[in-house]
């Protein structure tokens, strides 16, 4: 299960990050999307994932500003962590 | 879902409890104006909404509603309440406080049941064909079930603001550019792979006897020793020459140039957008309810008034002028933050002790004073900028001592200009790796951006192709539902489409043989009511066809057929939802009553409402009786009248009902039989017809609805015509008409089961009976 922790961060159960696998993409429209979008502009596939979960925890509200600012350093976080 | 019963207790028009039970049937409520029909549909819509009546919250109700919710004769102590009671033992509650705080109860049960597409009133019925396209769409997004995915789409938009505004996207840009200037100074024309080796050229000509270290931070540090050491060991004037290049070469006039001219752009796009800006905040407010489809509106971007069919290509024209203006507004500072280093550079090199003996010399007093006064200014904060007025004193200095500094420079030995050049090439190549770690934040940033971005743009695809998908759906209703109220009429292809852009559906048509973009071009107030009331009904098929409809006094603008076309549509569309109808048209109400199945229809009349202490009262019986009662006291004309009112309306349904035949007549006269005649008739046939169960469980023959009808009939003689014709009657008078009435319309109710004869529905074609089969009317 992947859902958005109550500090805004992003949590997902082990072994349900495979978004870039074929398979794994069929069933879910988000998966999809990103699927498509990753097509279209490129990023690492951790930040396509952690972008994806987020999407998933963030269906059913508008974030506060609080938890957008995490997303936003988690996102940018992986990033710098990549290219130091 | 089926309501079971409605209760109001001092809310709105109610005063002691006020039950609506529905026997688990759709409902007619009859009621003339005023009578209270509406608290029920308030009363729904209040828990439906947690507390909130869209028709009543204005800013006289009160932040609760408690102005307009609670019965404003409500007694101290009284119980304020709304309960509905659903199938299934459900129980859902209101309770409200003195100042209209409500307590739930129970109101879980209530999970999934949209106002939106369940409850509509008289004064809405056209509302959607007229609201916006936005609005229309901000209508359906929750039928569309897209609101998860709006959240997403939003909340994509919000991270990449943040992350522009987190990143320092704009400060990285205008970084990278100064470096890269820099870079082009001190190496003007060479190829970047080339700089490595004019470097090590660089080391060979400083360091001869020394190995080129293998990596280029290496080179530079050894780089920047030699020439310092060379730097240190240069003689008195060698040293003041130096420094005086130095200062030189920070070309203090041209730094100063291109900022006072990026100040004056930045100045000329200001002034304009201060004034629009003003503007901006005037037309804001006006703008959410200016936005038609039609007309003139205010831009939220410039104030000015627009046609509304060249607003999206305006906002675009602000759009990239708003955006020139930060590209003038970011130069300017990018200007102003060379002339603040040229400044620290040059009066950095001529404060130097070497430079002493220039800066004492007798004749130089001019360039002294220049001086001193440059040393006043805050570099730091010139960075931010200046006024003009500020700028002019600076170039009042700056001019005389780089015009003097410039001739003095001509001086500057070869080999002195040599060092300098070659230290100015040393620190743009030790810039290089932070230039090129600069260019890859900015690119990481941008590519994440556009990552996100693209997300965005497949979360809108998403949405419209399910929105797509839906409105498809929907339309497929409502052309359906639309010549059911409209048959063999030349408006047809109704449907709902999206137009350009997000957010937005509006209602397409065909106009006798023509398409037309929105049904206000063509349609009269009374079709697009009608329109109004199919898409409602091809909504509430869609979303909810689980729960029960109400509708409130929907058809006031509907003519008598069409009326008659909705009652059709109801049953054909409609045929297991609950629906409650409420309506103040006796005629609708009569048709309705007649027409409509009794074992799933039960109709019901509210009686005038007279004052709040006395509230919402139901006519005890079912046929409004009750209501002619009430005028006794105030108009015994009007209540005898109003009492063979009913008896029309009742024996119409009663012949109908039983099959009662009468003969053709020529002409409309066929369709407006009186109670008179239909009573006769019924007499002739109810000795043989009518019967109740004996007590072996035998039928026979039953005298007593004749015998009454016929008494029904004699005072409907004397005192109905009296009535009717301007007699003065007294009370006693109307009163023995009214029991007369009364008792006749009582006979079809069964004693027992308190069904009517024709209640039950298993009977088959040979008769009609109550539902515990007490009494029966042979066919």
């Amino acid at each position: 299960m992947l859902s958005l922790t109550c500090d805004g961060g992003v949590m997902a159960d082990e072994g349900e990050l495979d978004l870039l696998t074929k398979e794994a993409v069929e069933g879910n429209w988000i998966d999809v999307r990103v699927r498509e979008a990753l097509g279209v502009a490129t990023v690492p596939e951790e930040v396509a994932k952690a972008v994806n979960a987020a999407m998933r925890g963030m269906q059913d509200r508008r974030l506060s500003s609080g938890e957008i600012a995490r997303l936003t350093k988690e996102f940018l976080g992986i990033l710098e962590a990549r290219n130091p | 879902m089926r309501i079971q019963e409605l209760s109001a207790e001092w809310f709105r028009g109610a005063a002691d409890t006020i039950t609506l039970s529905t026997d688990n049937k759709s409902v007619v409520v009859y009621g003339p104006n005023g009578a209270g029909k509406s608290t029920f549909v308030d009363g729904l819509e209040y828990l439906l909404c947690s507390g909130k009546i869209a028709h009543l919250g204005h800013e006289y109700s009160g932040r609760r509603l408690e102005n307009a919710i609670i019965n404003t004769h409500c007694p101290a102590g009284a119980s304020r309440r709304f309960t509905v009671k659903l199938d299934g033992g459900f129980e859902v509650a209101a309770e409200l406080a003195a100042n209209g705080a409500a307590r739930f109860l129970g109101n879980d049960a209530l999970e999934g049941w949209g106002k939106g597409w369940s409850i509509l009133r008289q004064d809405e019925v056209s509302a959607f064909v007229h609201s916006s396209k936005g609005d229309k769409y901000s209508a359906l997004l929750p039928l569309l079930g897209l609101e998860p995915i709006e959240n997403v789409a939003a909340n994509l938009r919000s991270i990449s603001n943040r992350v522009r505004e987190e990143a320092g996207l704009e400060r990285l840009r205008a970084q990278l550019r100064q470096l890269t200037q820099e870079w082009e100074t001190a190496f003007p024309g060479v190829a970047t792979a080339s700089v490595g080796g004019l470097i090590k050229d660089l080391h060979r000509k400083y360091l001869p006897e020394q190995e080129v270290p293998p990596t280029l931070p290496e080179t530079l540090a050894a780089l920047r020793s030699s020439i310092s050491e060379r730097i240190a060991g240069l003689d008195a004037e060698g040293a003041c020459h130096f420094h005086l290049k130095v200062a030189h070469e920070a070309d203090l006039r041209s730094r100063l140039s291109e900022a006072a001219a990026a100040s004056d752009q930045a100045a000329k796009l200001a002034e304009p957008l201060l004034e629009e800006r003003l503007a901006i905040l005037r037309s804001a407010a006006m703008f959410g309810g200016k936005l038609t489809d039609e007309g003139l509106i205010h831009c939220p971007a410039c104030g000015r008034e627009i046609d509304a069919s060249e607003f999206k290509e305006h906002v675009s024209l602000e759009a990239t002028r708003l955006e020139g203006a930060l590209k003038a507004f970011e130069s300017r500072r990018l200007a102003f933050g060379r002339l603040a280093s040229a400044l620290v550079t040059a009066i950095g090199a001529l404060s130097r002790k070497e430079v002493a003996i220039w800066r004492l010399a007798p004749e130089q007093e001019v360039v002294f004073k220049n001086l001193e006064a440059l040393l006043s200014f805050d570099a730091e904060c010139l960075r931010e900028g200046a006024a003009a007025p500020e700028l002019e004193r600076l170039g009042g200095n700056l001019h005389p001592l780089a015009a003097h500094l410039e001739q003095c420079v001509k001086a500057v030995p070869p080999s002195v200009e040599q060092v300098v050049t070659d230290q100015k090439m040393v620190n743009a190549a030790a810039s290089h790796a932070t230039r090129r770690a600069c260019a890859s934040k900015i690119t990481m940033v941008e590519d994440l951006l556009a990552f996100l971005g693209q997300v965005e743009a497949e979360v809108r695809a998403e949405i419209r192709q399910r929105t797509e998908v839906l409105i498809d759906s929907i339309s497929t209703d409502l052309r359906r539902m639309w010549l059911l109220l409209h048959p063999d009429e030349a408006i047809d292809e109704v449907r709902l489409y999206q137009p350009d852009g997000n957010k937005a559906i509006d209602i397409a048509l065909r106009f006798h043989g023509k398409n037309q973009l929105s049904p206000r071009l063509t349609l009269s107030e009374g079709h697009r009511n009608s329109l109004g009331l199919c898409i409602f009904f091809a909504l509430a098929k869609k979303g909810g066809q689980n729960f029960p409809l109400v509708l409130d006094d929907v058809v006031t603008s509907f003519d008598r057929e069409h009326r008659s076309f909705v009652a059709d549509l109801l049953m054909q569309e409609f045929p297991d939802t609950q629906i409650l109808l409420l309506t103040h048209d006796h005629d609708w109400y009569v048709e309705l009553k007649r027409r409509l199945p009794g074992n799933r229809w039960m109709t019901k009349t509210l009686l005038p409402w007279s004052d709040p202490a006395t509230g919402i009262r139901w006519d005890g019986k079912p046929h409004g009786l009750g209501a002619s009662r009430v005028l006794v006291e105030v108009d015994t004309m009007a209540a005898a009248n109003r009492a063979r009112a009913v008896m029309d309306v009742e024996m119409a349904v009663i012949a109908d009902r039983l099959a009662i035949p009468v003969p053709f007549i020529r002409g409309a006269r066929n369709d407006l039989r009186g109670a008179l005649d239909l009573v006769q008739r019924f007499r002739s046939r109810a000795q043989s017809r009518f019967k109740k169960r004996n007590t072996k469980g035998n039928y026979e023959g039953l005298s007593d609805p004749a015998d009454l009808a016929k008494a029904a009939e004699d005072w409907l003689v004397t005192y109905g015509n009296a009535g009717s014709h301007g007699r003065v009657l007294t009370n006693l008078e109307v009163g023995r008409l009214i029991d007369a009435c009364d008792a006749f319309l009582s006979a079809f109710e069964c004693a027992s089961c308190k069904t009517t004869v024709w209640h039950a529905t298993d009977t088959g074609r040979t008769h009609l009976r109550c539902d515990c089969g007490e009494i029966r009317w042979n066919l």
